[in-house]
């Protein structure tokens, strides 16, 4: 019966209904896996040997539970009492001597977290918030057990240095971020630092494959891996789509109380003095471990905390070029490949560090198991789910997410929109949005719709003709489903989207309903004797040719000539009339602002 | 994105759509009928036809005729087209917005905010939406006014045109078969030999 409800919402209450039941599903208890070893984890290419203490090593990626995981992906982790998961970033992973499998991770916000620093800035629902600062809540070390499952978050920051996402990214995030939050400072903002904590700011925007082969030693490989990746995201998702239909009932007993605010314990180890930037660090063992020490005691409870001495080890300098060949980084959540964005400078990502080749399996997984943090006890128990197994071999695929099924590439996508067209009015999920600016273009009204409206859609703006209003753009828009088609249209019409220059957005279903060839045309006359001429030409030709005034059809010719000018003379007047008419209103609202 | 190197490809990009705009003409009124290659060689007279793109019709009455948008070598011949093209098909320069495969303008962010229904400028722009609505309602009874009295004249060309070749035929027939003189002949007035 879970599989019929999840049938009926539309992806968008799909995506928050599985993140929400994550966050429940989580909060179960786990079978003990005490002792044994991790049986599902494997390490992936490894980067490099700690410098002071040779027996750490520093891996570019690691496989767990079947979800690999790369330098600079997003994942979910359980905070004991806390009903939501956190979202946090893989910064480094290395293994100590003693054989434990660590992360640092770097951590994002959720709006919730920071709501009362939030002010006036109204977050989107998928929106996230980078930790940034020099506080020490900023970034944790854990155990690589505390990792419950892939995440994928977007950078959609109008930073420089930032790759925009491509629609297919969008599509695919589960979560975005454009600000961070500095922890010390209490500070949302729209700028990003060169580096944080301790890493170059570059590695957490958004990656994208460098096209520079000379770079990438492991470039062979790359395209491989794009495409699986690629299929693995659709799965990906339709698993997500699934989760929704499979997760048990929750159990109410184990929501503990919601402890929101963090609190930031004075103790400030300073995280820039780490020595990262130098080339001769010190043990290191001190700032790392007091950094890790250091943690939102309300929140990260029971983290796995480095005791100092062990196994913290410093981490090669960051600017040794001699130790690891610059690689470039690659999408750290999402596949990289841009249909659109213009080629990025890669001369921004010359970063000396050999940052290992980010990930390009991205794509949620989900979270197959949970599990409470490991204290430095040991003898902290947790139980993955009962038949949990069998949940992360083998989803049947039930009802994918509609924006699979209607998944199109871009470059068929132009042929078949009249079809697109026909069987968007028929199951009544087309829309016309008018007063558009006139030169968007289609794409642009995507993103639009995307970002304002939270839907994904395909849209077309209709080209201009001599009488269509050159002030006003129109597009038809093609929503998913119904649904999305009339909550668009009412939310536009009870609420108003104001484009810039003061335009508001109008969404209707008004257009005619049949959009057929054009029939019989006006305006030709058959002369009889036209029969010797070819017959595709006999029907055009008439305005094949420019008439000379002792021509039979010179008359005629002038005749429409008049009539051409009266209709001009027409559509210039009801042209102007009307861009007065919201000149007047636009000069109410502002005087200075006068369109036409 | 305000990487000033993307800023560049893009404004490359949209300078050299707008030479290319330039260098098209639009040209409306044109047969449903006419196939590309009919189009093409028509145009050809005026010089080279780079590409002809029919826009597609995705609104408006099915009767609204075609529109062609054709891309000249330079931008005069466009402008030679333009001025000597005559009727019924229109020609007239291309706009930007006419083209659907454009690229964005550059450097242009979409910016966008839901405005809140207790805020000022609510009203106005519900005033707004009205009067675009408006305006639509009004450009769609105007084509249809256009498309009745288009076809008026259509049919009163046809009626003229009709009977102008019948009475032409009629006169050809006439002096063909040589009634025309003999009838000359009585009104004693002059008339050409028969044709043969």
């Amino acid at each position: 019966m879970k599989l019929k409800v999840s049938m009926l919402l539309s992806p968008k209450l799909k995506k928050m209904m599985s993140l929400f039941m994550e966050d429940l599903f989580m909060l179960q208890p786990k079978s003990n896996r005490g002792g044994e070893e991790h049986p599902d984890f494997k390490w992936g290419d490894k980067k490099a040997v700690g410098r002071t203490d040779k027996s750490v090593s520093f891996y570019e990626s690691f496989t767990f539970e079947d979800v690999e995981y790369r330098l600079f992906d997003c994942a979910y982790f359980q905070i004991h009492g806390q009903c939501e998961t956190s979202i946090g970033k893989l910064i480094r992973m290395y293994e100590t001597s003693s054989g434990e499998k660590k992360v640092k991770v770097l951590w994002f916000f959720r709006p919730m977290d920071i709501r009362s620093y939030l002010r006036d800035y109204v977050p989107q629902w998928d929106e996230l918030f980078l930790a940034c600062g020099d506080d020490p809540g900023v970034y944790n070390i854990n155990d690589v057990d505390t990792i419950l499952g892939k995440c994928s978050v977007v950078c959609l920051s109008d930073d420089r240095r930032n790759p925009l996402p491509t629609r297919r990214e969008l599509r695919n995030a589960r979560y975005v971020f454009s600000r961070t939050f500095d922890t010390k400072r209490k500070i949302i903002s729209e700028d990003f630092a060169d580096a944080i904590a301790g890493i170059r700011v570059e590695k957490f925007f958004n990656q994208r494959i460098d096209k520079d082969p000379l770079k990438r030693p492991y470039s062979s490989s790359d395209p491989v891996k794009y495409f699986r990746s690629e299929s693995r995201l659709e799965k990906n998702y339709d698993r997500d789509g699934k989760l929704t239909c499979r997760t048990s009932p929750v159990k109410k007993e184990v929501l503990a109380d919601r402890v929101h605010v963090k609190k930031y314990p004075p103790v400030n180890t300073d995280i820039t003095s780490r020595g990262l930037k130098t080339k001769t660090t010190p043990l290191g063992s001190p700032l790392v471990s007091g950094s890790s020490g250091d943690h939102k005691p309300s929140k990260r409870r029971k983290l796995v905390l480095n005791t100092p001495d062990s196994d913290c080890c410093p981490e090669p300098g960051e600017k040794k070029v001699t130790k690891n060949p610059p690689l470039v980084d690659k999408a750290p959540s999402q596949t990289s490949v841009s249909a659109d964005i213009t080629s990025r400078g890669l001369k921004t990502k010359t970063t000396p560090l050999g940052s290992p080749l980010g990930s390009v399996s991205s794509g949620d997984h989900k979270p197959s198991k949970t599990r409470n943090l490991v204290l430095n006890t040991p003898d902290s128990d947790y139980f993955p789910e009962p038949g949990e197994k069998k949940l992360t071999k083998n989803p049947p695929l039930v009802d994918k997410a509609p924006s699979q099924t209607i998944g199109r590439s871009s470059w068929y996508k132009k042929l078949n929109f009249e079809e697109e067209l026909k069987r968007a009015i028929e199951t009544e999920r087309l829309v016309l949005f008018e007063n558009l600016e006139p030169s968007y273009t289609s794409m642009e009204v995507e993103n639009l719709c995307r970002q304002a409206l939270k839907e994904r859609v395909d849209a077309k703006m209709i080209p201009a003709s001599l009488v269509s209003n050159p002030h006003i753009g129109r597009a038809l828009v093609i929503f998913y489903t119904k649904k999305a088609a009339d909550n668009a249209i009412s939310r536009l019409t009870r609420e108003c989207l104001m484009l810039d220059d003061q335009r508001p957005l109008v969404g209707s279903r008004d257009f005619p309903k049949e959009v057929r060839e054009c029939g019989s045309f006006t305006g030709h006359q058959r002369l009889v004797d036209r029969a010797l001429m070819s017959i595709s030409k006999r029907k055009a030709v008439s305005t094949a040719h420019c008439t000379q005034p002792n021509h039979i059809v010179h008359e005629l010719a002038v005749e429409w000539k008049a009539l051409h000018a009266k209709s001009e003379g027409k559509w210039k007047r009801l042209l102007e009339e009307q861009a007065k008419e919201i000149n007047i209103i636009f000069r109410r609202k502002n005087p200075k602002n006068v369109r036409g | 994105m305000a990487n000033p190197e993307e800023e560049e490809g893009e404004e490359e990009k949209y300078e050299s759509f707008l030479s290319r705009v330039r260098r098209t003409v639009y040209v409306d009124e044109l047969t449903p009928h006419a196939s590309k290659s009919v189009v093409e060689s028509a145009f050809s007279q005026f010089g080279t036809v780079k590409e002809v793109i029919f826009l597609p019709n995705y609104l408006g009455p099915k009767e609204l005729p075609t529109g062609v948008l054709i891309e000249m070598e330079s931008e005069q011949k466009a402008k030679a087209v333009i001025e000597t093209v005559s009727q019924p098909v229109r020609a007239s320069a291309a706009r930007p917005a006419m083209f659907s495969d454009r690229p964005k303008k550059p450097g242009r962010r979409i910016q966008f905010r839901w405005v809140d229904p207790s805020d000022d400028e609510f009203d106005k722009a519900q005033r707004v939406k009205r009067l675009v609505r408006k305006h639509t309602a009004e450009a769609a009874f105007m084509i249809k006014k256009q498309l009745e009295e288009a076809e008026e004249l259509a049919k009163q060309q046809s009626e003229t045109v009709t009977t102008h070749h019948k009475k032409f035929e009629m006169i050809d027939k006439l002096t063909y078969d040589g009634v025309a003189q003999e009838l000359a002949g009585r009104y004693n007035m002059k008339c050409g030999p028969p044709h043969r």
